[in-house]
């Protein structure tokens, strides 16, 4: 057999991880490379809340959604609804903007304005994405950009197993040759480089370039240092649990904090999956087990699945000839949903520095620093919510509140609080109004708002906020339903 | 209500820099009162000034029309920067604004054209950019608000007399509410208690109090630096030239071109600025390398036709304060740093230290964290453009002294990755702070004989010939849409022509 000109890839790990670099390989190198998927292990299950960012990630792949969303049990997502993380307390952080910025001053500093002169409406009120929700609306973004409805974004809520089965489908139908087994063992050359992997029932793996899709097993990139993040972020353990409900949910992922962890809550059209993050030395997984139970039927409950969480990274995630993508590379636990994103930015960012001989090392290097800037942003995000949260019920939310802040955050943090400035990085996955929502939301005020704000009268600032709620709320009515809109689904 | 807002504010200083802010306050701040106070005395540095793209975003800011701002100010347009003789004598290149092609899926156009390259192919990357295009050819027209339309890629900025747009922005200025005092300042007066800026006491005796004071007093950094203390970030080690000298000339020779030029010479670069009345001419150097009588009978000797009025000196040291707002005051133009004019960044940087003054305005309590976020964003994209210039010294094969120690020296391991990795497959990936997108970096990169070994293997997933097809169909369309504009001189005589 003659060599292809980009070589051989192997991807080691099925899953969702595994699957998706494979398809998005197969898509990039258009039979270039040859490609093979070990698949290590059984499929995975849960359900998967996804960022509005995959849905570029399949275009790119030419998926088509709506065939997309039949075959995986799909909903839809307008965001995140946080709710107990102070007691008592709930907003919602919905893609899309948030209010419109007016001569040139953000819309937080007037709704900051307004708050401190005797009060405003919930910050909610002003993401149309989140009033939508709400109310149980769904709508996909105008195209015309004059339209209320233009600046909208949505995200998906699939099935895990059903996902990797359309992925798996695409990328096999693209060349990607399967192999089948646990790896047995990872031989490697003088220079470190990985020769071959041999697997389980004996079958030899050989590549040029070898992903490494295990999990948090990290079978291949586990020689790596491991950064432990266990002092920032307290969590390390999760359950999931699917329940077959059908009730009409809104278009979110719920994010309830409890005294064992935080609970979330993921709408399929036939159910909804409900897990608990906990720390195992706090809560046993029986009293876990209890908390995802919480407000699910008796009956028609799947089999809890326990995982171990280890919220960390390896210092370098492309070394020699081997790629971390996903959990092997690093994990932040997700409640902002970032899991699936930080995949498809793995993915790529491979696709962009595809590593050749000779050029591998500067490749690596360019990788790596991409990779862990956009996974430090991630994590600090994480880490604001337990900074934030007022819970005084648990251990695990004192230990949050009360771990040590990274700096970059603690800057982010103090600009925010003193005059509302939102500080942002390079490699951000979140962007303004996101941290703007989670901020206010978690009760982060700031002290001071942009005095610039203050050139329009306050009664005038007042009577706009209160028409672009009303044009929000009026808007919202006037939509279909999340249970019409994913009915009217063409698959 | 903001508990204290700022009431006054003192800007010391004329100039660029000084109208500029003044304009900027003046329109946005209306219930602040502005003031700025300047010495007919003092010269200005001011001399033909080129500009990038985002003026127009500041004029936009202003609600200034374009055409009489351009008349009044002898303007040209300017749709590149042609480098001549930077790698060895003889080379040269462009560095336009606006992109390079069309990209395909995740593949950067100039990928493409890379593999392109590399089967033999000699078309110059200029060709897939309209504003190269026209440059070469003299032409110009505003670009088309049609984003279907070819036209509708054309960037571009000015070129124009300082000291007029000086003129021209404290007319703006003063219509809305700015006061101009004449007068030099002689003393600062600061706050016994926390160090801050009282007062400035002029000549003739008169004390200026204000809220927030800001430093456009050029190179002396009047405030910031006689009166603040604060200290200077010296990058002479990467950027050695520290003189230049200026002289304007009748126009001739290519007569009004479209782009600067930027000409390579024994001990620095010469610059050439077209604008209606004259062509804007200098000589950046390192004393270290060249005498100042030197400088001027080379740069006489390379003048496009008769020069007009005397040689005009300016000294200057590469760098930036270490702070560039201190307390309660905000430096801005020269007295906050200084880059030479290589890639015409000067206005750029008072442009956008205004723009984050405003995002920051303070009030009287002046929390540090608007000093700290300014001073964070404002160093960031400094040194992302001191990068930038340092790599047009670095990358080049000249023979003499000072373009060999350029060679050889060490520069910002943020810059060597970025050599590294462009050398290796092309590839550049930007931070959101970097005024010079890819297509910039890409254009000097190649300009300055940076040649990728390989380019993206990605590439090669593409059909080959459908993109060499595309390749040649974009080439044409830039070819035909730029050689049916009018003539640069041709259009300016319709649009914005100045009174002699």
């Amino acid at each position: 057999m003659t060599a292809l000109p980009l070589g051989r890839v192997a991807i080691i790990g099925g899953g969702v991880e595994g699957w998706m670099t494979a398809a998005g390989l197969a898509r990039a190198t258009g039979g270039r490379a040859s490609l093979r998927l070990v698949e290590t292990g059984p499929g995975p299950r849960g359900a998967l809340s996804t960022l509005p960012s995959l849905r570029s990630f399949h275009a790119l792949l030419g998926l088509d959604e709506a065939a997309l969303m039949a075959a995986t049990q799909a909903t839809f997502k307008l965001g995140t609804r946080f709710s107990g993380w102070t007691p008592g307390t709930s907003f919602c952080n919905a893609f899309g903007e948030l209010g419109a910025s007016l001569e040139g001053v953000g819309f937080h500093h007037y709704w900051t304005r307004l708050q401190q002169a005797g009060g405003a409406p919930p910050l909610d009120d002003f993401n149309l994405a989140a009033v939508m929700a709400r109310s149980g609306r769904f709508s996909p973004p105008a195209s015309d950009p004059r339209s209320p409805l233009a600046t909208l974004a949505y995200g998906l809520h699939m099935d895990a197993g059903a996902y990797v089965a359309v992925l798996r489908d695409l990328a096999t139908r693209r060349g990607v040759a399967v192999s089948h087994g646990a790896v047995g063992e990872v031989l490697r050359r003088e220079t470190g480089d990985i020769a071959a992997v041999i697997l389980a029932g004996g079958e030899r793996i050989e590549a040029d370039l070898f992903v490494d899709c295990t999990g948090a097993e990290a079978r291949l990139i586990g020689s790596e240092p491991f950064e432990d993040w266990s002092s920032l972020l307290p969590a390390n353990r999760s359950l999931r649990l699917r329940a077959e409900v059908r009730r009409d949910a809104p278009a979110l992922t719920e994010i309830e904090a409890a005294a064992e962890g935080w609970r979330w809550r993921i709408p399929l059209r036939d159910g909804v999956e409900s897990g608990l993050t906990y720390r195992q030395d706090l809560t046993d997984d029986e009293t876990a087990l209890k908390a995802a139970r919480t407000g699910l039927p008796k009956h028609g409950l799947s089999d809890p699945e326990v995982t171990p969480l280890r919220n960390g990274r390896r210092t370098r995630s492309m070394a020699g000839n081997c790629v971390a993508i996903g959990t092997s590379a690093g994990v932040v636990e997700a409640m902002d949903a970032a899991d699936l994103h930080l995949v498809q930015s793995g993915v790529t960012r491979l696709i962009a520095l595809f590593p050749r001989p000779g050029d591998a090392a500067v490749a690596a290097a360019e990788y790596n620093r991409l990779g862990e800037e956009t996974l430090l942003r991630v994590r600090d995000l994480a880490i604001t919510h337990y900074r934030l949260g007022q819970r005084t019920d648990g251990a695990l939310w004192a230990l949050g509140r009360n771990g040590p802040v990274p700096e970059p955050l603690a800057y982010r943090l103090a600009q925010f609080e003193s005059r509302g400035r939102v500080v942002m990085y390079d490699e951000e996955t979140f962007l303004e109004p996101h941290w703007i929502a989670t901020l206010i939301g978690h009760g982060l005020l700031p002290r001071r708002y942009d005095p610039l704000a203050d050139r329009m009268p306050l009664e005038k600032t007042r009577a706009m906020l209160e028409r672009m709620r009303l044009i929000f709320r009026q808007t919202a009515e006037s939509l279909p339903t999340h249970a019409a809109a994913l009915a009217g689904l063409a698959p | 209500m903001t508990l204290n807002p700022i009431r006054k504010v003192l800007i010391v200083g004329g100039g660029t820099a000084g109208w500029m802010t003044a304009a900027a306050l003046g329109k946005v701040l209306k219930s602040v009162q502005v003031t700025l106070v300047e010495s007919d005395a003092i010269a200005t540095v001011g001399v033909g000034e080129a500009t990038i793209p985002p003026i127009t975003t500041f004029n936009q800011l202003l609600g200034i029309d374009e055409a009489a701002f351009m008349k009044a100010t002898q303007a040209s347009f300017k749709l590149a920067i042609e480098f001549v003789d930077w790698t060895r004598p003889g080379s040269r290149y462009l560095h336009p604004f606006g992109s390079f092609g069309l990209d395909i899926e995740a593949i950067k156009f100039h990928q493409l054209w890379l593999k392109a390259q590399s089967l033999g192919s000699t078309q110059p990357l200029d060709d897939f950019n309209l504003s190269a295009t026209a440059a070469k050819l003299g032409r110009f027209m505003l670009p088309s608000k049609d984003p279907g339309q070819v036209l509708s890629s054309l960037k571009y900025a000015f070129h124009f007399d300082a000291g007029l747009y000086a003129r021209f922005l404290r007319s703006f200025a003063e219509a809305r509410g700015v006061q101009r005092l004449e007068g030099r300042v002689v003393d600062v007066g600061l706050r016994g208690e926390d160090g801050f800026i009282r007062s400035v006491t002029l000549d003739d005796g008169r004390e200026l109090e204000a809220d927030l004071f800001i430093d456009c007093s050029g190179f002396r950094g009047l405030l910031i630096h006689q009166a603040l203390d604060t200290p200077y970030e010296d990058w002479s080690h990467w950027l050695p030239n520290d003189r230049a000298v200026a002289m304007p000339c009748e126009t001739a020779g290519d007569g009004l071109t479209p782009y600067t030029r930027a000409t390579a010479d024994t001990a620095g670069w010469r610059w050439r600025i077209p604008l209606q009345h004259r062509t804007g001419n200098g000589y950046v150097y390192a004393s270290a390398h060249l005498s100042d009588d030197a400088a001027v009978a080379r740069l006489r000797a390379t003048l496009d036709g008769p020069p007009r009025g005397e040689p005009n000196f300016i000294r200057f040291q590469a760098g930036r304060r270490r702070e560039m707002w201190v307390k309660n005051c905000v430096a801005i133009g020269l007295a906050s740093g200084f880059l030479e004019p290589l890639e015409s960044t000067s206005i750029h940087m008072i442009q956008s230290g205004i723009t984050k003054l405003l995002a920051l305005f303070p009030d009287r309590g002046f929390d540090p964290v608007e000093t700290a976020e300014y001073n964070r964003l404002t160093i960031l994209q400094t040194e992302l453009i001191r990068d930038f210039i340092i790599l047009h010294f670095k990358a080049n094969e000249r023979d003499e002294p000072y373009w060999q120690q350029a060679r050889e020296m060490a520069i910002p391991e943020s810059l060597q990755r970025k050599i590294d990795l462009f050398a290796a497959r092309g590839r550049l990936f930007q931070s959101d702070y970097d005024l010079f997108a890819e297509p910039s970096w890409v254009a000097v990169m190649l300009g300055q004989n940076i040649r990728p070994r390989g380019y993206d293997p990605l590439v090669d997933s593409l059909d080959a010939q459908l993109v060499q097809d595309q390749m040649q169909r974009l080439a044409a369309l830039v070819r035909q849409t730029a050689e049916a504009l009018p003539s640069h001189q041709a259009f300016i005589a319709r649009y914005c022509a100045a009174s002699a």
